[in-house]
């Protein structure tokens, strides 16, 4: 039970009882958020690695336990956003330096078919969301996520008051347009 | 809906084709996030941490001087654990409660640890490394329990 169309509460509920492959569907839906999760705390190397890795092991554990199992992600984005702030802790700092942003493009990032302009306009995307402000940042890192969280998910994981997802959300997207406008990219949107 | 919010979502669906263009999981980390099913454990109970001196002060052992104390109950089984800087790796001290003699394997990222603990529940683990580990006891005639991952 792989597909895409399998409900995740199933896919919970047979990886907790032994099957590989319904683990593996989990984490294909869900190492994205994870990533994203700690990326959007600014963490990189090993940080990053650290909170991806030991919030998959802490789902290893508490796979049986997990008490929605339909909100899985949810529960995979808060545990992820706990061992964020525990490395923060742990490295004595609540930011880190700005020094990702300088970090070179992957040379393995997938290939998608697109053109020169197209590359250029997600390159300008990156950039300006990687210097949005933390609030910001944080949020749109959630909200690409796919499958989506509902705003409920998503207002519990950045302990955000549910109202202020919607508004933020917008704010934080006009930001980036007017950023991208302001250094004369075209998105288009 | 509005124009504005189609085209917010547009531009929410733009971001994240950019952020997995530039910023995709690491593949050794997916690697490492399916390979971690194999540390599932059926056999054994997990124990709950009901005591952490780090809670407070910031997870890690910092210098020489640093003891870090955890205790974990589950059901009526009770482990205490003392982790102190030994050199460049973890010396583990623990003890069982009620006291009884069981196996004790400490797992770590690199792999693991066997030793004894005594008829009282005492053991003495050295030259673990420093990083991610868990403990596995398992009490002569009793249910396995095992520790969630810790920060060591």
């Amino acid at each position: 039970m792989t597909g895409a169309e399998v409900p995740t509460a199933d896919l919970v509920a047979a990886a907790a009882a032994g099957d590989r492959a319904a683990w593996d569907a989990l984490v294909g839906r869900y190492a994205g958020l994870v990533w994203s999760v700690a990326r959007g705390h600014r963490l990189q190397g090993e940080d990053a690695a650290d909170v991806f890795q030991t919030t998959w092991l802490r789902l290893v554990e508490q796979l049986s336990r997990i008490r929605e199992p339909e909100r899985v992600g949810a529960w995979l984005a808060t545990t992820a956003r706990r061992e964020c702030l525990r490395v923060l802790r742990r490295s004595g700092r609540e930011t880190v330096s700005r020094a990702e942003t300088m970090e070179a493009v992957p040379d393995d990032a997938p290939g998608f078919d697109v053109g020169l302009v197209r590359a250029e306009q997600h390159e300008a995307l990156w950039h300006h969301l990687q210097t949005s402000s933390d609030r910001c940042r944080r949020l749109l890192r959630v909200l690409i996520a796919d499958p989506p969280l509902s705003y409920t998910e998503v207002a519990e994981v950045l302990e955000m008051p549910i109202g202020s997802i919607g508004p933020t959300r917008r704010r934080c997207l006009e930001q980036l347009r007017r950023r991208l406008a302001e250094a004369g990219v075209d998105v288009d949107l | 809906m509005s124009t504005s919010d189609r085209s917010d979502d547009d531009l929410v669906r733009e971001l994240a084709r950019a952020v997995a263009v530039h910023d995709p999981v690491p593949a050794e980390l997916l690697v490492f996030a399916r390979e971690a099913f194999t540390w599932r454990t059926v056999d054994a109970e997990l124990a709950e941490l009901v005591a952490d001196s780090s809670a407070a002060a910031g997870a890690g052992l910092r210098g020489p001087a640093d003891v870090r104390l955890l205790s974990f109950i589950v059901g009526e089984q009770q482990l205490d654990l003392e982790l102190l800087v030994d050199g460049g790796a973890r010396r583990l001290v623990g003890e069982l409660t009620p006291g009884r003699p069981a196996l004790v394997v400490v797992e770590h990222a690199g792999g693991s640890l066997t030793q004894d603990a005594d008829e009282l529940g005492r053991f003495l683990v050295t030259g673990v490394p420093a990083g991610r580990l868990r403990v596995r006891c398992e009490p002569a005639g009793g249910t396995p329990i095992v520790t969630p991952w810790l920060d060591a």
